[in-house]
């Protein structure tokens, strides 16, 4: 199981590219997208799931090109995109049924996933509601349960966790890492804390190119040494955040305390801590922007 | 806050919104193509064989008319649907949250309806100028002559068209399909109307026929005794080309236009004053976007209103989350399944009083003669589901679901047929009483006509639903058709056979190439 994306580019007008020149391959395993608003990362997972044909490159899956021929991937495709809507009439059951057939499954199977889907996304108690009375959380989980309907091969989910709760945000998670040993999951947010809890890959874009690929590891060891965390009055913050990349502050009873990357030591007082993923994005990211 | 200042500003977004869109530019289009159809002789306005000399009295007139009644007419689905898109894209809630009031919101939905319509009367009057000239019947230009009539007659015509668009969107059961079915039949009643009101009081006729013809009417008799009161707008059959092979120089009459008096005026702008009655009754009709005042459209009396309740149970991420696989053999297309699932989604939600028409009509067809059954139950047999045939094609992409189906395997081949072949079926089960009594009388020729109309009907569904995106093309043009040639015997396009043998020779081949439309539409959406 393969996915290779070659130069891969989409161009919206003569001075606007979505994404250029992008090439990767993706092993089975969970990919984390990580990227600013307007990086590029649902103009990649739109071209990943056949929903918009590339200006430049090539997508190969098992080294079929899918843009030639689409319905070779879809057959084992499973996508959540990040603003779907639903036929409100349906109920939940009968929604996923609709999908089922769409996606050529046959009854008896479908009958039996959708049990079990609903019971994964929590949602047996208002399977036989309209879906035009679900909450966008439900709707959510109601994507989430389309997406897996015909145990993808190739598991695409753009901005997954929007709009669910803290409980359902961890169960998707647990999900998500359950599925992935055997199939490739490309996940993309901006919440970084889901791809830090999932992914065993990363991919950071931004203005619609490759900026880094590694794994996490990978990512955070080259962060060794250059996060830093001491406590500073509150008037001092905001001359602080124009010197360097503040990832995160705490109120304390004498003053805040702040979390600095930097490659060298900001303060005398400052103290080398370890780096999460979330510094590692501000490093990346600040570095180009 | 200043009421002018928020009317302007949601009136200038709105409009700003929609002129950037598709549907716009088509309308603009439509516009341009009717100036043209003036210009070469293909439209005109004739007092029987008799019309005015080409000047800007009579053009300006001729223009403001063709202008009141197809911008009326279709300008109405062309403006109806702001107040949805601000439900849709959820900025409507965001509106609901500031001090903006229902009032104030109505009347700037009311004034970005009304100055779209405007811009399209602006381009027929521009063309008005533009066919003077090349008819070369009278070179002065007179810019008060040329546009009088658009402004006492065209505009407050709009204004009208204008309220009641936003009357209709404020009210839950006429802001979708039936709405627009609903103003087809409204709109084609003015026409008795007009003719009462042409006669007594024409001023307060909404199309402004009345006054034309009574003007011009009164030319025409001066010029010509013989003249017996006749009035035709939009007759093709005597339309030369113009400025090329001109009406004989003895059938045209001098016309200066109509005289408007104080009198006229003040009855004219009457209709801004009931476009603004509208408007405040929209107000108080308008939900304000809180989804407990309006039960979601088409949805079963049962279903349950947004909510946001999680329905979680509690501890739930300490729950093992296991899936099982599937194995090979789960993965078995069946056509029969995609249909059976295009078919429920087709169904859903119709209420238990749709059945009931639809039996109802079934027992008609079984109770009538066979020449009344084409002629009357046949037609409403197949009126009846307009409202679902108009979701076929484009209910994908107006609920946003379009990117989960298409990504799926084959839609060109799967998807598309079953929903046509659904959509066939419906078609079927509906018109299954006149079947029957067709075939017990052994109408050969009527059973032909219906399985041609079974065939078209959906295809051309499909096929509008498909490149407009949209519900409304269809439940507009097919209930124009279904006016035209089933109820008025417009033999050319009788494509259910009421009232002759169906046109099988037109439509049948017709209903292939709408299929074909509906594939490369939908090929065109996937290759996107």
């Amino acid at each position: 199981m393969k996915l290779a994306v070659t130069n891969l580019g989409k161009q919206y007008r003569r001075d606007l590219w979505g994404l250029k020149e992008f090439s990767l391959e993706v092993q089975p395993g969970i990919l984390g997208l990580l990227g600013p608003n307007g990086a590029g990362k649902s103009t990649f997972m739109r071209m990943l799931a056949t929903i918009t044909k590339p200006t430049d490159g090539n997508i190969l899956w098992n080294d079929v090109d899918i843009v030639k021929s689409p319905d070779t991937l879809r057959a084992v495709l499973g996508y959540l995109p990040q603003d779907f809507g639903v036929y409100p009439n349906l109920t939940a059951v009968e929604f996923l049924e609709y999908m089922a057939a769409i996606k050529g499954l046959d009854s008896k199977s479908t009958k039996k996933r959708i049990d079990e889907l609903l019971q994964v996304v929590n949602l047996v108690e208002a399977a036989k509601r309209p879906l035009g009375g679900y909450s966008g959380g439900m709707r959510q989980r109601v994507g989430i349960a389309q997406a897996l309907l015909n145990d993808p091969q190739l598991l695409i989910v753009d901005e997954p966790t929007v709009g669910l709760d803290p409980e359902e945000r961890v169960r998707f998670r647990n999900l998500l890492s359950d599925l992935s040993g055997e199939r490739i999951v490309i996940l993309s947010t901006h919440i970084v804390s889901d791809v830090e809890a999932t992914a065993t890959h990363i991919v950071l874009i931004h203005k619609g190119r490759l900026l880094r690929e590694s794994a996490p590891e990978e990512l955070l060891r080259e962060l060794d040494g250059k996060v830093w965390e001491w406590t500073i009055k509150s008037d001092d913050l905001p001359a602080l955040k124009q010197r360097y990349i503040v990832s995160g502050t705490i109120r304390r009873s004498d003053g805040v305390e702040v979390r600095v990357v930097s490659e060298s030591k900001p303060e005398a007082e400052a103290q080398n801590i370890s780096p999460n993923l979330e510094d590692a994005y501000l490093y990346f990211i600040g570095g180009v922007s | 806050m200043n009421p002018a200042r928020v009317i302007y500003h949601l009136a200038r977004a709105d409009f700003l919104e929609r002129v950037r869109r598709y549907s716009f530019l088509i309308m603009l289009g439509a516009a341009a193509f009717l100036g043209y159809q003036v210009a070469v002789g293909n439209v005109t306005m004739r007092l029987d064989i008799y019309r005015g000399e080409f000047n800007s009295a009579w053009v300006g007139s001729m223009m403001a008319l063709l202008s009141s009644f197809f911008l009326g007419w279709f300008g109405f689905y062309l403006v109806k649907g702001s107040v949805a898109r601000d439900r849709e894209t959820g900025v409507g809630q965001i509106m609901a949250t500031t001090p903006l009031t229902r009032l104030l919101y109505m009347f700037g939905k009311f004034a970005s309806n009304f100055s779209v319509l405007l811009t399209m009367n602006l381009i027929l009057a521009i063309a008005g100028i533009g066919i003077q000239f090349l008819a070369g019947e009278s070179m002065q230009l007179d810019l008060a002559a040329m546009f009088a009539p658009f402004l006492f007659i065209t505009l407050p015509m709009m204004a009208l068209v204008a309220a009641v668009a936003v009357l209709f969107e404020s009210i839950g059961f006429l802001s979708g399909g039936f709405g627009n079915v609903v103003y087809f039949f409204m709109f084609v009643f003015i026409f008795p109307l007009a003719d009462n009101l042409s006669k007594t009081n024409p001023a307060f006729e909404p199309l402004g026929m009345g006054l034309i013809m009574q003007s011009a009417g009164a030319a025409a008799s001066a010029a010509f005794p013989e003249y017996n009161g006749g009035f035709v707008l939009g007759d093709p059959a005597v339309g030369e080309s113009l400025g090329f092979d001109l009406d004989p120089a003895s059938l045209v009459f001098h016309w200066s236009g109509v005289d408007w008096t104080p009198d006229i005026i003040l009855k004219r702008f009457t209709f801004f004053g009931i476009a603004i009655v509208f408007t405040l009754l929209a107000s108080i009709f308008f939900d304000r976007f809180d989804p407990s005042r309006r039960r979601p459209r088409r949805m079963k009396s049962g279903a349950s209103l947004p909510t946001s309740e999680p329905a979680t149970t509690p501890h739930i991420s300490s729950q093992p989350v296991h899936l099982t696989p599937l194995n090979a053999a789960s993965n078995r297309f069946s056509f029969f399944n995609v249909l059976l699932a295009e078919l429920k989604l087709l169904l859903k939600g119709q209420r238990w009083w749709w059945y009931a028409i639809v039996i109802g009509l079934f027992i008609a067809s079984m109770v009538n003669t066979p020449e009344n059954v084409r002629a009357f139950v046949l037609p409403f047999a197949w009126l009846w589901p307009v409202l679902i045939w108009s979701g076929l094609g484009s209910r994908e992409i107006r609920n946003n679901a379009h990117q989960m189906i298409f990504s799926s395997a084959s839609p060109l081949w799967r998807q598309l047929p079953a929903t046509w072949l659904a959509g066939f079926l419906v078609t079927i089960l509906t018109g299954s009483g006149v079947a029957l009594k067709l075939l017990g009388a052994g109408d050969g020729a009527g059973m032909l006509a219906w399985i041609s109309a079974a065939i078209f009907i959906p295809s051309l569904a499909l096929a509008l639903g498909v490149w407009s995106n949209s519900h409304k093309l269809f439940e507009v043009l097919y209930v124009a058709l279904w006016y035209l040639g089933p109820m008025n015997k417009v033999y050319a396009v009788d494509y259910l056979g009421a009232n002759s043998s169906g046109n099988i020779g037109f439509f049948l081949p017709l209903s292939i190439a709408l299929i074909l439309v509906a594939f490369v539409g939908r090929a065109r959406q996937l290759q996107n």
